[in-house]
């Protein structure tokens, strides 16, 4: 095992011992994570050589000791490594994604391991022996900083389970994309809290639309804004889009009139038109807390038909299903069926005989503090929002009334 | 009818004001917190030796404190990170270690400072400071572990309002207006060492090492967008006003008083609060004590925290008063372990306080100029920054800002050792 921390700096000689610069960077590919390049620094001049030209790299010997006929090539200042990856440059000192610890760390070192003539990228190192390695390399000799390192607590990160927070390139773009999109949207959200904000922007961008939007929703509403506003806005009606209209609703309100105007229009016709009508209502009334997509149940339907439909639904949302309203032909609301009431009630029995025995329903003006109210007196999971003609416009969650309550303290 | 127009004026002024609580923060907490107990004894000594005739220095030392504090909120806002965040990204781990190291035991000095403010200003209304120090340290400490973010904002905003108490005690003074007006505009400048020591100390102790970290870290908690970036400015200038202003008070007080009845020597903050008494009446000294009492509290309060949160970041430790002790204990540990060292100082007889505190301020005059050099090379960064680097004309003012701060902090470390000058003896 070796740490980046002791080859960093160390002499590079050529194989007859002559000085040609120190250590600067170590190149490796993003695939299999295998050193490919070693880059020196003479003067002011950065050099790149092969690994296979590489004889030995080893800190006890203090020195890098390049093969005969080795010919370092200039690197050019700015250039961009492709599909590489450089250790100094793209990993030391950033923030990653300990995707398994589901957080952001900061890497203070690198273990790097030797098989078979080749040098892998295996773990970073993220706790407070790597810092101690790092600020006494080159002061002392390697074997007393690593005696020194090891009475401190030891903490590291297998770099098959390390999320580079600014892939530069597209095969690691890939593994991040693929482990972000297993973790839970609360532990993402999270992770793109605790992130600045280019690399938030980096993570947003770079996930699927539907695994960002979840773990947006799951943010504080202050980063919600604050993200949606760095990207472009057709990446933000994309994400939008994936939302309950509410929630983007919610969002689009903290932005500047024509910034959320930019998203809206970038959206699709219909989303848009359901997210704007919400918008016109006040955040803390009924009309602000509700959400205009859900299921609801026609009035001539038997118990049976709305559980088959229910089976039958595609949509995220109908995990949070508990009652579903029931409306005539014109949309009128009839009454509201809890789902338990709806299992207990003989499947050819007309839906209306699982409804709840009143039928509680708000305006849309109606305060935050009134639909407070409706919730407790009759123990609803959920509340149906009417018209002046008694029409279902929309119905509110007890889910939307939690976050909002909470949001205010 | 009317009833209804009323109650909608009402609404109106009170979202009006709302929306003024809700841009103050990190800008006002941080300005306000300058004036702490080492700020007050400096104020208070101006005033009494100098009367109002170096009023006109706290314009400068306004515009310092803008500009210096904008280019902070301005990078945490554009980039998301904090200033130790940063520093240890594009200049390496080592330096940053250095850096922390240095704000570490700077920080304790000014804490021992914050206390020993404490313990003075309530030995006036007869606390014995066995009681005030200990007490004072467990209240900081829960205030902190237990409370959240917005609370304890809305804890420290409060804080801000009792500076208030420097201006009532600055009118009941009844200080003569055109004296205090001529000072302010026509710049003065003593001729002597312990003269040009005073200017120097007034400018010295307003800009400090660690409410850059402190500031930078808390506009990146608050979460602010980058197009609502004039709110964070406005609450940055305001903050910078309200400080000087309250500086402006303090001085007037004793300027008023002590500086006319010739009383021109006082030994610290509490000292003044005393001096005041007979002069100006109990409640102008009462309200000078209580601001005191207040502002070393409120110091006592940020400096452990601020220090805990820079060296973590800064060493990629995991810090922040929404993680618990399990998650973040070196975080919790140095944060603890600064408030008892720090009041345990004040406690213990016979500690070395004074040398304490001045090593403390050697550290803050050598690392001052070396942040304030950071900042401005990574506010300065395309890649970092976009389209928010300084502009050509505010860079000009900015490095000119910070060649007069590392002059003037310099001399301030150069005169705590000359004999005679005005070493503050808290």
């Amino acid at each position: 095992m070796i740490h980046f921390s002791e080859v960093l700096a160390l002499p590079v000689t050529d194989s007859e011992l002559k000085r040609l610069g120190r250590v600067d960077d170590l190149v490796v590919d993003s695939s299999e994570a295998a050193v490919q390049r070693l880059v020196l620094r003479r003067g002011n001049e950065r050099l790149a050589v092969p690994w296979s030209q590489v004889a030995s790299l080893s800190p006890d010997h203090g020195r890098a000791e390049l093969a005969d006929g080795a010919e370092p090539t200039l690197v050019e200042a700015g250039g961009s490594e492709g599909e590489m990856l450089a250790l100094k440059r793209d990993v030391l000192d950033k923030q990653i994604i300990d995707t398994q610890g589901r957080k952001v760390v900061r890497v203070n070192d690198i273990a790097l391991e030797e098989q078979d003539g080749r040098l892998y990228l295996r773990r970073v190192d993220v706790g407070l022996a790597g810092a101690i390695r790092r600020l006494l390399a080159g002061l002392v000799r390697p074997r007393v900083v690593r005696r020194l390192a090891a009475g401190f607590p030891h903490r590291d990160i297998r770099w098959d389970y390390v999320g580079l927070v600014d892939p530069r390139s597209a095969t690691i773009r890939l593994k991040v994309h693929q482990q972000l999109a297993r973790l839970h949207p609360a532990d993402l959200a999270d992770i793109i809290e605790d992130l600045g904000r280019v690399e938030r922007s980096a993570i947003v961008s770079s996930l699927d639309p539907e695994t960002a939007a979840q773990a947006l929703s799951e943010t504080e509403p202050e980063v919600q804004a604050a993200v949606v506003e760095q990207i472009t806005p057709d990446r933000a009606a994309d994400l939008l889009e994936e939302m309950p209209p509410d929630e983007a609703a919610d969002i689009l309100g903290d932005l500047s009139e024509e910034r959320s105007q930019a998203v809206l229009d970038a959206m699709e016709e219909e989303d848009a038109d359901d997210v704007r009508e919400l918008l016109s209502f006040e955040e803390n009334s009924a009309g602000g807390l509700m959400t205009t997509e859900f299921f609801r149940a026609g009035e001539s339907w038997s118990a049976g038909d709305v559980l088959e439909a229910i089976r039958g639904l595609d949509d995220p949302a109908v995990s949070e299903l508990d009652e579903v309203p029931v409306v005539t032909e014109q949309g009128k609301l009839v009454g509201v069926a809890p789902l338990a009431a709806l299992v207990r009630t003989p499947a050819d029995a007309p839906v209306t005989a699982a409804c709840r025995a009143e039928t509680p329903s708000v305006g849309p003006s109606a305060t935050l503090a009134e639909v407070v109210s409706w919730f407790e007196k009759y123990h609803l999971r959920t509340l149906a929002v009417v018209d002046e003609h008694e029409a279902l416009m929309g119905i509110i969650n007890v889910e939307d009334v939690f976050t909002r309550l909470s949001r205010r303290r | 009818m009317t009833r209804i127009r009323w109650h909608r004026r009402l609404r109106l002024q009170w979202r009006r004001l709302a929306w003024l609580f809700a841009i103050l923060g990190p800008g006002v907490i941080t300005s306000n917190v300058d004036n702490d107990s080492g700020g007050i004894y400096t104020y208070s000594v101006a005033g009494a030796r100098y009367g109002y005739s170096l009023l006109w220095v706290l314009v400068p030392v306004a515009v310092a404190l803008v500009v210096v504090q904008e280019m902070c909120s301005r990078m945490g806002t554009v980039t998301g990170k904090g200033l130790a965040d940063l520093i240890r990204e594009h200049f390496g781990l080592r330096v940053t270690f250095l850096v922390m190291m240095a704000v570490l035991v700077t920080n304790f000095g000014n804490a021992v400072a914050e206390f020993a403010g404490v313990a003075s200003s309530l030995e006036l209304f007869g606390v014995s400071r066995y009681l005030s120090v200990p007490l004072g340290a467990v209240f900081v400490w829960w205030l902190v572990v237990f409370g959240t973010y917005k609370s304890v904002e809305k804890a420290f905003l409060i804080a801000c309002l009792i500076y208030l108490a420097y201006p009532f005690s600055g009118l009941l003074a009844r200080p003569d207006w055109s004296a205090a007006l001529r000072g302010s505009v026509i710049p003065r400048m003593p001729l002597d060492v312990a003269g040009i020591s005073m200017v120097v100390g007034i400018v010295g102790t307003t800009i400090a090492p660690w409410m850059q970290f402190y500031l930078q870290s808390s506009v990146v908690e608050k979460e602010s967008k980058v197009s609502e970036y004039g709110q964070v400015r406005l609450d940055v200038i305001i903050g910078s006003i309200m400080a000087v202003v309250v500086a402006f008070f303090i001085v007037v007080a004793c300027a008023a008083t002590l500086n006319k009845e010739g009383l021109h020597e006082i030994a610290s903050g509490a000292d003044a609060a005393r001096a005041l008494a007979p002069l100006a009446g109990r409640y102008a000294s009462w309200l000078f004590a209580v601001g005191l009492a207040n502002a070393s509290l409120f110091a006592a309060s940020i400096l452990p925290l601020a220090t805990a949160y820079s060296v973590c970041e800064g060493l990629g430790l995991e810090a922040g008063v929404d993680r618990s002790f399990g998650e973040a204990p070196e975080f919790y540990w140095l944060y603890t372990l600064l408030i008892i060292g720090s009041a345990g100082m004040i406690l213990l007889p016979g500690a070395p306080l004074l040398r304490i505190i001045l090593v403390s301020q050697v550290l803050n005059g050598v690392l001052l100029p070396l942040i304030l050099v950071f900042m401005l090379l990574l506010v300065n960064r395309a890649s970092l920054m976009g389209e928010f680097t300084n502009g050509r004309g505010y860079d000009l003012v900015a490095w000119g800002t910070v060649l007069l701060l590392t002059v003037l902090t310099v001399m301030l470390v150069a005169t705590s050792f000359w004999p005679g000058a005005a070493a503050p003896a808290y």
